[in-house]
């Protein structure tokens, strides 16, 4: 059984008399540690998955199974949990705590789950034991994605989430990110999916889903994932 | 400005209603507020200058010694724009069941409505007969039931209430309210008993006995329109003043004139008269007294002569005797005719004599009815002669005038009874002196004539007899020789004769001697009466120096009770006018800040947008100063719409318990209206343009971007790794957080503060008051009840003590003097009530006398008085220092030995050897001190109470207990005005509260959807963002408690009334309560918060910004 699973999921925004089809019957599976890649362009819906993945959201039909629980199912209050011990998100803008250090930041998140890797070594290793205490507006846009990489990994997540991870970065800084994320995954069998609109991404993951309307348009695994280094945009 | 942006605007006012709502909300508080206290102090002037007006209330009131006649009230008429309305009044008692009161009787000139200070009927009818009477509906202590009969009696011994008065006993049919007595106890001081009034009536004015007005009451039409309360309306009067003050001058001096001519005149023809009437009696008495010398004489000289006659004819005989009869009895004849001719001569002279005395030529008995014609005469003349002095009816007449003035009392009273009794005493002497003369002159006259007349009449018959005798002996004188015999015979005869003549002048003489001792008699006391009637004249001439003019005392409407109070108590409440509402609009603008800064930051994206495509600054400022305007003046207007309406009708019903003011004007004050409207736009308008000014400034491809989130900051607090380090994320956080929003931080704290301040006040204020009864009733006073005698003795006091003992064996007592004294020190003055205690050492027992601060306890000394607080703060003396008691314009100066607690009304206490030294009289002990040695019931109090007032001297008794049930109805009253500050506060706390809340969500939404995401729990998430508000609310209400103190303080100060001392001790339970609602209000916000902040989506907040 696949470690995560989609069975024809459904997702419907009521906005006043339209009905929006943010996901219209979307099934796919991910294996344990796999490194998956959704793209479509915008609006095919790929981040209504990433959050109802996340647990941020709930499905309008269909079920949703993360390592054999049925997710889609779940209370807020499961939501909740699910959301504090096994998930670890990755935005777009960081949304870091403004007024906590790198380091707090960390904390804040790891302080839920007791076997959580202590904040310094974990910044240590997205290489920023030299900028732990200071507040996220005093670091670049990288530095702030990895403290933000680094609060969703302390905690050990079962799933590591990220919604566009490169989309507000440089090119070099970029890249460097998904490296980290892809030696995290590698390294620690950790199960990554990350959302983006740019299919040159795509290469690096092992297993690629593409979104059209709300609909998965093809998911195939790649037998041969490249390095982040080979990749260009 | 086009269409798009009104069309934005009002998409804009849809889209963030809770914004627009924020700052409609508060302006419309903030505004209301401070709109409505500020015009509940004017609205306090115009409710009472509205009730005086249709009441038509006087103007000036004027009063004489002597009452008005028709020429003052003409001297009056000639001031310009006046309206007179004379009137009578009078003090006295009023007993009604066991009760006995000092009432002021009105005279109700016209049942249905009077010219000026028309009462308003609350309850019953008005007269419609004579012996009916309405009563004062407004005074709290006396309340004398309808249909009771009342009795009115005089307030002192030396006059009689039928003066006065027609009717005596009158049956209540009515109560009212008058314009004059707008305080709810006090009505004004009086000569009579206690020293004050204690309830009013009006009887109908026939009712009055008096040929002069008692009083007049003005009102001028220069004044007519202004108000009451206004420095316009004090300066007209004032000068209107001058002018009364001067006619007064004239009148009294001319009515001084006139009434001294009048009696001047009259004391000059009684003299005039008296002095005729003694020159009568005095020619009466001389003509009578001659008439005896004259008939003395007569006597004399008849006894002279009969003497001669007897001597003669004993010669005779002893000439017959010795031989030379013949000799003898020619010489006898010679002898007999001599005899003869002196006889007639005697008896012409006795005639004349007669005649001379009035008797008419003797002869007729016609002679005597004339003389008796004549008395007649005299008894007619002397009775048109007497007639009654007329000067004592003028006095009479002058004395009915006057009720009110002591000063002029006393001499006209003693010209009013002296009079009539001078008069008496008159009529009686003339009555006796005309009996005198009657009897003196007349009667032993007319006895003597007739007598005399008798006497002459027999003298003349004698001598007829004589003559025809002596005829006879001549011609027989031929025969004589030879008839001795019958010569002896004759010579016998005529012996007899001789003898019954000297008879006659012995009873003559006896009856001139009882005429003598009649006239001497008659003479003295005519001297006498004269004497005694020139004594009074004399008298009459002194009083009539000692008369003093007619003194006019020109009363205003301050000097009605409670008018000048109730003014004093607007004020007040504009005094408060002037802190409370400036907090809430500063508050106001402190919301609008937050509010538009916030949504101006929210917004800079399209803020950017419209610059970019080439819309003016203006038109994007216009855009947001229309938004925030808009909210502000709807809020602002309705805000004053209700503010007029709510404020004043709340504070002008609470003090309508302490002042009679029904009506309750609430007008619209377009002014402060205008103010306050423009002020919150300024405000407003300020605010928006302060925050648009950064944004404006900035380039349209930087607005485009999201504003980076306020940077994180380290705190001092982690300079201390102790407690850094050992607090937990959250709270980090929060410390972090709180100095992360500054503005946001401050507002909270201030509307915190303010919110708990404004509690605090409310509370303050009550404990403040509280004080007043609790202290007052229970620390200060320690006695029961209070009796109030009037002109007690001993005997009564002793009396009055042993009826309390046989009730309540164990009770104690102590007689004191109470009375309402002028206390003065310089320029400082006001009423305090002296209390002198027979025994000071006992004062203790019944009045507790300590210092406020260190609860210094003292006792009485010979050399100075106590003070109460009150007093001595108003007359700015503090012990050591010197007041004076002002007793008829006569200083008496005290040294103050000490400032003692007190709180309500104002007291001297005095020993009563002080009292002896300082006024030179010993003092008249007309109060009782009770103590009760068991609690009582109602029912024993009864008992007590009744006992009491079977005693005669016992005018009435003032118990603690009700006078403390009196002070807690105050207290209720302010209860009021405190739940209106709780709520008043409690509503700013929660829009602020409210408001802040909602900004620091909007404001953080992402960040709580970003904690939500990384699975903090509901609890969690709202911890993690009211812990900082929980913060900042402790703060603000430590703050708050600090701030409420002085405010506290202060509107205490402001708000105390004179004759009153507000505590000044808050209690720890108010502190405890400010604290709680305080945090009461922010644990609603909270909860109210709280679901908002469940419900953020975090898919929704967390997307991208596009």
């Amino acid at each position: 059984m696949s470690f995560v699973a989609l069975e024809n999921v459904h997702k419907i925004y009521h906005m006043g008399e339209i009905d929006i089809h943010a996901a219209n019957g979307i099934s796919f599976q991910i294996e344990q540690g796999e490194f998956v890649v959704i793209v479509g362009p915008s609006g095919s819906g790929k981040t209504t998955v990433l959050n109802l993945l996340g647990g941020m959201d709930t499905c309008s039909e269909g079920r949703m199974l993360v390592d054999g629980e049925e997710i889609s199912a779940y209370s807020t209050g499961q939501l909740m949990k699910y959301r504090r011990y096994d998930i670890g998100f990755v935005f777009q803008f960081y949304n870091l705590i403004p007024n906590l250090t790198a380091m707090e930041n960390v904390e804040l998140a790891a302080q839920f789950n007791k076997d959580a890797v202590p904040a310094n070594e974990m910044l240590a290793s997205v290489g920023l034991e030299n900028r732990m205490d200071n507040f996220p507006a005093q670091l670049s846009g990288g530095e702030q994605q990895r403290v933000a990489i680094a609060r969703a990994l302390a905690k050990k997540p079962r799933l590591l989430l990220c919604d566009e991870p490169t989309g507000a970065l440089d090119y070099d800084t970029g890249k460097k990110i998904l490296k980290l994320l892809q030696d995290f995954c590698r390294r620690d069998q950790m199960t990554v999916i990350l959302v983006t609109h740019n299919s040159a991404i795509a290469p690096i993951a092992d297993r690629v889903i593409r979104l059209k309307n709300s609909m998965v348009e093809e998911s195939w695994q790649n037998e041969n994932p490249v390095s982040v280094e080979s990749i260009e945009w | 400005m086009n269409r798009m942006i009104i069309r934005t605007i009002l998409r804009e006012i849809r889209n963030n209603k809770s914004r627009f709502l924020s700052i409609f909300l508060i302006v419309f508080i903030g505004v209301g507020f401070f709109g409505g206290i500020r015009a509940s102090g004017p609205d306090m002037q115009i409710s009472a200058d509205e009730y005086f007006d249709q009441k038509n209330l006087m103007d000036f009131r004027i009063v004489s010694t002597f009452g008005f006649d028709d020429n003052d009230l003409n001297g009056l008429r000639m001031l310009n724009g006046v309206k007179l309305y004379p009137s009578y009044f009078t003090d006295c008692y009023a007993q009604y069941g066991a009760e006995n009161v000092v009432v002021r009787a009105y005279s109700l000139e016209n049942y249905e409505e009077q010219e000026m200070n028309r009462v308003t009927l609350e309850e019953g009818r008005m007269p419609v007969n004579p012996n009916e009477c309405i009563v004062d509906a407004g005074t709290i202590k006396y309340d004398i039931p309808l249909n009771t009969v009342i009795t009115l009696s005089s307030g002192d011994e030396d006059t009689d209430i039928h003066d006065t008065l027609e009717n005596t006993q009158y049956t209540v049919v009515g109560k009212f309210t008058s314009p004059l007595y707008v305080d709810a106890t006090d009505r004004g001081k009086t000569s009579i008993g206690a020293g004050s009034v204690n309830t009013v009536i009006y009887l109908p004015q026939d009712n009055f006995i008096s040929e002069y007005y008692s009083e007049v009451y003005l009102r001028f039409s220069s004044l007519g329109n202004l108000n009451c309360y206004s420095d316009e309306y004090q300066d007209i009067a004032e000068s209107i003043r001058e002018q009364i003050s001067q006619c007064a001058d004239n009148r009294e001096m001319n009515r001084y004139r006139q009434l001294y001519d009048e009696a001047s005149d009259k004391i000059e023809r009684a003299e005039k008269r008296l002095d005729r009437k003694e020159n009568q009696y005095k020619k009466r008495l001389k003509k009578s007294k001659d008439t005896l010398d004259a008939s003395r004489l007569e006597i004399d000289s008849g006894k002279a002569e009969i003497n001669e006659a007897q001597a003669l004819l004993d010669a005779q005989m002893n000439q017959i005797g010795d031989g030379s009869y013949a000799q003898d009895g020619t010489d006898a004849i010679t002898e007999g005719t001599d005899e003869i001719d002196r006889l007639r001569d005697r008896i012409d002279n006795s005639e004349q004599l007669y005649e001379s005395l009035g008797g008419e030529p003797i002869g007729t008995l016609d002679d005597e009815e004339e003389v008796d014609e004549e008395y007649r005469d005299r008894d007619e003349w002397d009775a048109d002669e007497e007639t009654p002095d007329e000067p004592d009816e003028d006095f009479d007449i002058d004395a009915a005038g006057d009720e009110d003035e002591s000063d002029g009392e006393d001499v006209l009273e003693e010209t009013e009874d002296g009079s009539p009794e001078d008069g008496e005493e008159t009529d009686g002497e003339e009555q006796e002196y005309l009996d005198f003369s009657n009897l003196d002159l007349e009667n032993p006259t007319e006895e003597t004539l007739d007598e005399m007349r008798s006497i002459i009449l027999d003298a003349r018959r004698e001598l007829v007899s004589m003559e025809d005798k002596l005829n006879e002996a001549i011609d027989r004188m031929p025969e004589m020789d030879g008839s001795v015999e019958d010569m002896l015979a004759e010579l016998s005869s005529q012996q007899e004769m001789i003898d019954s003549q000297r008879d006659a002048l012995t009873i003559l003489e006896q009856e001139y001697e009882e005429g003598l001792e009649n006239y001497k008699k008659k003479k003295e006391r005519v001297e006498q009466a004269i004497k005694e009637a020139r004594r009074k004249l004399r008298r009459q001439e002194r009083k009539l120096q000692e008369l003093e003019e007619p003194k006019w005392y020109i009363y205003d409407r301050e000097d009605n009770p409670g008018y000048r109070e109730y003014h004093e108590n607007a004020d007040r409440i504009n005094n408060i006018g002037k802190v409370f509402p400036v907090f809430f609009l500063l508050v106001a603008a402190l919301v609008c800040l937050t509010c538009m800064s916030r949504m101006i930051d929210e917004e800079r994206v399209s803020i950017g947008t419209l610059k970019a495509i080439g819309y003016s600054d203006g038109t994007i400022l216009a855009r947001y100063l229309i938004y925030a305007l808009l909210a502000t003046v709807l809020g602002a207007v309705l805000g004053l719409m209700i503010g007029f309406q709510l404020f004043p009708r709340v504070i002008i019903y609470s003090y309508s318990i302490l002042y009679r003011i029904p009506v309750q004007v609430t007008p619209f004050h377009w002014g402060l209206a205008a103010a306050s409207v423009l002020s919150a736009v300024v405000c407003v308008g300020l605010t928006v343009g302060y925050s648009c000014r950064s944004v404006l400034r900035g380039e349209p491809a930087r607005l485009m971007r999201p504003k980076a989130p306020a940077a994180g900051k380290r705190v001092l607090l982690e300079k201390v790794p102790f407690i850094w380090n050992h607090m937990s994320f959250s709270r980090k956080v929060t410390a972090r957080n709180i100095f992360r929003y500054k503005k946001r931080m401050l507002m909270t704290i201030v509307g915190i503060a303010g919110c708990t301040a404004l509690t605090l006040t409310g509370f303050g204020l009550r404990d403040s008051i509280r004080d007043v009864v609790q202290l007052q009733y229970g620390a200060i006073w320690k006695y029961d009840a209070m009796l109030y005698l009037d002109g007690a003795t001993g005997e009564d006091l002793s009396s009055v003590n042993e009826s309390t003992r046989a009730y309540d064996p164990d009770g104690i007592s102590l007689n004191a003097m109470a009375q309402s004294e002028d206390v003065r020190n310089g320029a400082y003055e006001l009423t305090a009530n002296l209390i002198v205690p027979e025994e000071e050492n006992r004062l203790d027992q019944f009045v507790e006398l300590r210092s406020r601060g260190d609860q210094n306890r003292y006792t009485l000394l010979d050399d100075g008085v106590m003070l109460t607080e009150k007093a001595a703060k108003l007359l700015h003396v503090s012990a050591g220092d010197t007041i004076s008691i002002v007793r008829d314009d006569i200083d008496y100066e005290l040294t103050i030995q000490g400032v003692v607690e007190n709180y309500a009304n104002h007291y001297i206490y005095m020993a009563p050897a002080l009292y002896m030294k300082t006024f030179a009289q010993v003092p008249e002990y007309n109060a009782v001190f009770v103590r009760y040695g068991q609690t009582m019931n109602e029912q024993q109090e009864n008992g007590l109470n009744a006992a009491w007032l079977q005693e005669p001297a016992v005018l009435n008794v003032s118990y603690s207990a009700d006078l403390k049930d009196k002070f807690n109805d105050i207290m209720n009253i302010l209860n009021v005005v405190i739940l209106v500050l709780i709520i008043s506060a409690g509503v700013l706390a929660l829009v602020v509260l409210y408001n802040l809340s909602v900004i620091n969500i909007t404001e953080r939404k992402r960040e709580i959807a970003t904690l939500k995401v990384l699975g903090f729990k509901n609890r969690e998430t709202t911890g993690y963002i009211f812990r900082e508000n929980l913060f900042m609310a402790l703060i603000g209400i430590a703050f708050g408690l600090g701030a409420g103190r002085l405010l506290t303080y202060y509107v205490v100060t402001v708000a105390e009334i004179d004759i009153a001392m507000f505590g000044r001790t808050i209690y720890p339970a108010s502190y405890g309560m400010a604290a709680l609602i305080t945090f009461g209000f922010f644990l609603l916000v909270t909860l109210v918060m709280s679901v908002p902040l469940r419900r953020i989506d975090m898919v929704e907040s967390l997307k991208s910004v596009e």
